[in-house]
């Protein structure tokens, strides 16, 4: 045969050739002295390589000043709009309430302005994603949500008294409505999505951490769980089943194999009569 | 165990190692490999991950480093010599501290793909799988990693006599 050009020699040598090239090329070496003075030097120059790249392990962190984040994907930066801010859906739901209360106050324990109101909420969409852009886009329209949203509020607010004062007002009128809506409207429909939030939290939780990003949602965090009660965020398209996120437990600074503990790969792979074994699987590579 | 716990556990090592000795920042490096997790995380299935990873990992990488790479490694250059003069460590503590600030030169004088697919060999892929994460023919993998060899080993021991000439000059 031919005298194998460089980039054989060195597929020999990492075992990556198939077996019939490779035994060729073994007959070839043994009978032409050139070419085992090439192969000698490959063995000088992959073992050479492997050693002057283990100097590169002995590397501190923070070499480096201002290490960029590495651009988050973009889906999580547009899953937060600014009317899913906590803030403006506690707002929303509060003015709800607040008004709801003071209708009531105003007309006296009207039975019939109840029902009138019970009814257009029963009318207007039962919002499973509540999320959606109608739901909280402003105040005004805010206050036009369904009953459903009110009964989960109300939950809420008796849950922490003092975030909403104008409940404490009139506990008596909201209680009414509140007994009401629940029992016309889907209170069902509502429970049920009481649950999903926080699972979505939980993996959005999850994954922020695991990115060491949590800092500023941390922050909000607290403010969220209530409000994560009332106000149903939109289920995230592309987020993972929560399941599989919450299992995803990887920590901000893994332990990194030490250089000498991991070795290269290199150190991985054994010559053995000529041919390239893996000394893992104990196999011969054998080519691509 | 889930997949990505055994992703993790098998690839962590060798891909840190891999973005250390190409970016030349632990952390840096660290950060990327937990990026290129998350990322694996979110796909359906990855039919050859090793390479998978591999290959997303130089990607982010190399988008990063599109925007900056030439000041950082020009940090990161400057960083391993002041530690190489200023400090006065121990002996064999100063020699690996010189001897990583050449092989640190020696790598980056190297072509971006003779570079990765050196690298990548290091940490133990084949050569279809760095073909696959390199966009290479299989065929041409052999070639290109005995020419990053020989240029690496070349350079480096050009650095390395330039060295000592400075150090006996200096003795002189």
């Amino acid at each position: 045969m031919q005298h194998p050009d460089e980039g054989t020699i060195h597929a020999w040598i990492d075992g990556q050739l198939s077996p019939e090239q490779a035994s060729e090329i073994t007959a070839h070496v043994a009978g032409c002295a050139e070419c085992a003075a090439m192969v000698a030097e490959a063995r000088g120059l992959v073992a050479a390589s492997t050693r002057i790249l283990t100097a590169l392990d002995d590397v501190p962190g923070g070499v480096i000043p201002g290490v960029p984040d590495i651009a988050p994907a973009p889906a999580q930066i547009a899953r937060r709009r600014w009317y899913q801010r906590t803030e403006l859906r506690a707002a929303a739901a509060l003015l709800f309430v607040v008004g709801g209360s003071l209708l009531v106050t105003r007309r006296g324990v009207d039975m019939d302005a109840t029902r009138a109101m019970i009814a257009t909420t029963e009318k207007s969409p039962p919002a499973p994603t509540v999320g959606s852009d109608a739901a909280a886009t402003s105040p005004a329209e805010a206050t036009q949500r369904p009953m459903a949203d009110a009964a989960a509020t109300s939950s809420a607010v008796e849950a922490a008294p003092g975030a909403a004062e104008g409940s404490a007002v009139k506990p008596l009128g909201e209680r009414e409505l509140l007994r009401r809506s629940e029992a016309k409207s889907s209170a069902p429909a509502q429970a049920d999505q009481s649950i999903q939030p926080k699972a979505t939290f939980e993996a959005q939780s999850s994954r922020l951490q695991a990115r060491g990003e949590l800092r500023s949602l941390k922050q909000d965090a607290a403010k969220t769980q209530a409000a994560d009660m009332v106000n149903v965020p939109p289920p995230v398209a592309n987020a993972p089943p929560a399941g599989a996120a919450a299992q995803v437990d990887v920590p901000p600074r893994p332990t990194v194999a030490t250089p000498v503990e991991g070795g290269s790969g290199s150190a991985d792979r054994g010559v053995v009569g000529g041919r390239v074994i893996d000394k893992q699987s104990g196999q011969g590579v054998s080519g691509a | 165990m889930s997949d990505i716990d055994r992703l993790f556990r098998t690839y962590n090592a060798p891909l840190v190692r891999y973005l250390t000795r190409r970016l030349g920042d632990r952390d840096w490096a660290e950060e990327v490999a937990q990026e290129t997790f998350l990322r694996a995380l979110r796909q359906e299935s990855l039919t050859n991950e090793r390479a998978w990873l591999f290959a997303v990992a130089t990607n982010l990488v190399r988008d990063e480093a599109r925007k900056a790479s030439r000041q950082r490694r020009h940090l990161a250059l400057l960083a391993e010599e002041e530690r190489e003069t200023s400090v006065e460590p121990a002996e064999t503590t100063l020699e690996r501290a010189q001897e990583a600030a050449l092989a640190r030169k020696a790598i980056d004088a190297l072509a971006e793909r003779d570079r990765l697919a050196l690298l990548m060999r290091e940490e133990g892929l084949d050569y279809s799988e760095i073909a696959e994460a390199l966009e290479l023919s299989p065929g041409s993998v052999g070639t290109t990693l005995s020419r990053a060899r020989r240029r690496l080993v070349e350079s480096y021991e050009a650095l390395q006599s330039e060295r000592e000439a400075r150090e006996k000059n200096a003795a002189s």
